[in-house]
């Protein structure tokens, strides 16, 4: 308990409700917030915000085609030699993993883009995006299997 | 004929840009036939039944020029061809609602290339918009 002055820090529940907490250090700062209303209103409101944005984000990830993308993925994988940045890419979509974070995947996208030689046989995508910065609450970057159309999917803020 | 054309199209540093903005959803079962080629692609990505153009913009800019396509509910997406390189353009693409800026992007789109920009909610669906360009 003397580990930390004031557990009702905002930076410390913020990591709590993140789990970025060692296990002691969660139990302690559970054990604190039952008896604690200032933090259980911190916790509903964090709560709102992440059941909010969830909620958004599954419809939108509903509407995607992750098992044709998959599937289509995967035989043309079987069918061609293609190079590893584009493995890469098909990792990230045949885990279902989604990167809200734009710059990330966009510097990422470019870097294997612009500084690895495809093999002719692959096509690259129709848009490669430089920087992408906005007042949003998420966004996506998709290609379409056949022709490697790119898609910027994006959710407003309001 | 038409490798001449497009080569004066480079020299003189014009980009054919055309902005269709499509409104998706799953309230009814429809294929616009005007965008039959876009909802090929796009339905192998998404799961919507509806495709729907609400409109559709031309322009023909010069490098540095900055084009506007007005777009539902307020917004504009402004368009800013900076150079060719290869059969590549690279554009700027910043979308507005009213005066408040939601995104800035810059891409390199290949030439007859499109890429798609969705995501707005709009009339229980959502709205995309495809750019594609030629020069």
């Amino acid at each position: 308990m003397s580990k930390y002055q004031n557990i009702c820090d905002s930076m410390l529940l913020s990591r709590f409700f993140d789990r970025e907490l060692e296990p002691d250090e969660q139990t302690l700062v559970r054990e604190h917030i039952k008896s604690c209303p200032s933090c259980q209103k911190m916790h509903r409101e964090h709560q709102a915000v992440s059941d909010f944005f969830r909620a958004g984000m599954d419809e939108i990830v509903s509407q995607i085609r992750f098992d044709s993308l998959e599937t289509k993925i995967l035989e043309q994988i079987r069918e061609k030699q293609i190079s590893w940045q584009t493995k890469l890419k098909l990792f990230f979509l045949s885990r279902r993993i989604i990167i809200p974070i734009a710059a990330m995947a966009a510097m990422m996208f470019i870097f294997f883009s612009l500084t690895v030689k495809s093999p002719v046989s692959v096509a690259g995508p129709s848009a490669l995006i430089t920087s992408f910065t906005g007042d949003i609450s998420s966004v996506m970057f998709l290609e379409t299997p056949e022709s490697h159309q790119t898609i910027i999917w994006f959710q407003e803020t309001f | 004929m038409l490798t001449f054309a497009s080569a004066a199209s480079v020299q003189a540093g014009t980009i054919n840009i055309v902005v269709k903005t499509v409104l998706a959803s799953q309230n009814t079962k429809f294929a616009d036939p005007r965008l039959s080629d876009l909802i090929r692609e796009l339905e192998s990505v998404f799961r919507y039944s509806s495709y729907q153009l609400l409109s559709q913009n031309a322009m023909n800019l010069n490098m540095n020029q900055t084009g506007a396509a007005p777009l539902p509910e307020d917004r504009v997406l402004k368009i800013t061809p900076a150079r060719i390189t290869g059969n590549r353009a690279e554009l700027q693409l910043v979308l507005f609602k009213g005066d408040r800026q939601i995104f800035q992007t810059v891409i390199q789109l290949l030439n007859n290339g499109m890429i798609t920009v969705g995501g707005p909610e709009y009339k229980g669906g959502y709205l995309l918009f495809n750019i594609s360009v030629s020069f």
